[in-house]
């Protein structure tokens, strides 16, 4: 299919399981390969089950906001509800979120395949490369990420089931010990870390909301994809602490792929960690994807232009402008995660919880007044049967 | 060898747009618009492959941050 029809298609809806396999995709993205928190030690588990608790009154904000207004993203619905000008300020603030987020994936998978599979390429063309294809999907429209994600998913699962199933010999259960060995204080810092990071990033969602189709339930999308995930995330850290164990866990910079080299049966079957890479780079594409399709459309409704399609190029290669610049090592970009969640939580919370409190007034109020108007319209109208 | 890359990348990247999509943009302000976002991000790239020091996001974001919330340890 030519760029110029597919200019001409109308805006495409996606299905409840693509959307909700894209928001699993989108979480999954870059936790698979820098691995989940690792600061509460052994009991990370506790935090990933914790932070799943603490994510559903925030993923009930979302899914609440799209029900108020469905078939419309978060541009649009700011616009309606604070004006043109502070809606345009929420526009430019998730733009900038989306551009950011998109430039931190982007450096994490360059960080990664320079660090394990390419030492002597520069960053920039691993950059570029990940760039033209995360740009050519995104401007394809959110169905194609939709239907990329029903196809990655199947992987992805398949990979993460094979490489426990593959390890369970190799195991150590007592790695798991002692319980609860950390304070309450540290797993609910590491929950909140985990909710930032990557349960509420889902947010970007919002701006992707008008891909959404009004029948479908906007709240099965988003917990149906956090169940999945909370089980793939329980999966992932079990087996990277039964298998490296805690202490080797911790001085890791990408405690999966180190986890999975470990794995072998007899003589003959080892060496899977390239599987691991593949999920990053499947998962971590939609990631990217959906990011720059969320600015694409940020800018064009900042800016009053039709179509969003033509700017989603600009947008990647602002992604990859930023990217260049953001860290100047793997240890600056691992650092930045403990700042991560005091920098995320306005893009994540408090402006959908504005706008979900905006929401509510406005659609009472518009029910109000049809309330009025209709008993305003009652005696021109037909009289009712008695 | 990193400037060339960048340059072979713009240059064919907004040739293949020029192809394709950049026909269907009928708003100036469109156009106005992909100029100058393929204008900024390519004059980041240039400076970062010749070395030249772009500051970075992150520093300031880092800084506010532990002024606000006292996060370094």
């Amino acid at each position: 299919m030519d760029f110029e029809r597919m200019c001409a298609m109308p805006n495409e809806k996606v299905t409840i399981h693509q959307a909700t396999f894209s928001i699993m995709l989108f979480s999954f993205g870059s936790s698979v390969i820098l691995g989940i928190s690792t600061k509460a030690n052994q009991d990370v588990w506790i935090s990933i089950l914790l932070a799943a608790v603490l994510a559903i009154p925030v993923l009930l904000i979302y899914a609440r906001i799209i029900s108020l207004f469905p078939e419309k993203n978060l541009y649009a619905i700011s616009e309606i509800l604070f004006g043109k000008i502070i809606g345009k300020i929420v526009s430019v603030l998730m733009m900038w979120y989306s551009i950011h987020l998109a430039a931190l994936v982007l450096r994490n998978f360059a960080e990664f395949i320079q660090v394990f599979d390419m030492p002597e390429t520069p960053q920039l063309a691993i950059m570029i490369l990940i760039t033209v294809s995360t740009t050519y999907l995104a401007r394809s429209g959110m169905r194609a990420i939709g239907k990329w994600s029903v196809v990655a998913v199947c992987f992805v699962c398949f990979v993460v089931l094979f490489t426990f199933g593959t390890s369970i010999h190799q195991m150590n259960a007592s790695n798991l010990l002692p319980l609860i060995e950390s304070s309450p204080a540290q797993i609910a810092k590491e929950s909140f870390a985990i909710l930032a990071f990557p349960y509420a990033e889902s947010v970007i969602f919002l701006c992707l909301a008008d891909s959404f189709q009004k029948q479908d339930s906007p709240y099965k999308m988003f917990f149906y994809s956090l169940g999945l995930i909370v089980v793939v995330f329980l999966l992932v850290f079990m087996r990277n602490l039964m298998l490296l164990g805690r202490a080797m866990m911790e001085l890791s910079y990408y405690p999966s792929y180190i986890a999975v080299r470990v794995i072998g049966i007899g003589d003959f079957f080892a060496r899977i960690e390239s599987s691991i890479s593949s999920n990053f780079i499947l998962a971590g594409i939609v990631k990217i994807s959906a990011c720059l399709l969320a600015a694409g459309k940020g800018i064009a409704q900042v800016f009053g232009v039709k179509t969003h399609r033509t700017l989603i190029l600009p947008m990647g290669m602002c992604t990859l402008a930023l990217c260049a610049i953001l860290f100047k090592s793997t240890m600056e970009m691992f650092a930045f995660i403990d700042y991560y969640l005091y920098y995320a939580a306005p893009f994540q919370i408090i402006i959908p919880l504005i706008i979900w409190i905006g929401a509510e007034r406005y659609t009472r109020k518009q029910e109000e007044k049809g309330a009025s108007t209709a008993s305003v319209d009652a005696p021109l109208g037909k009289e009712p049967c008695s | 060898m990193l400037t060339v890359i960048v340059i072979v990348f713009f240059i064919s990247a907004i040739l293949m747009d020029c192809l394709t999509l950049l026909k269907t943009m009928q708003q100036k302000r469109e156009k106005a618009i992909y100029y100058t976002l393929m204008l900024i991000s390519f004059c980041v790239l240039i400076a970062y492959s010749l070395n030249i020091p772009v500051p970075s996001p992150s520093n300031g974001i880092i800084k506010v941050l532990d002024a606000l919330f006292h996060i370094k340890k």
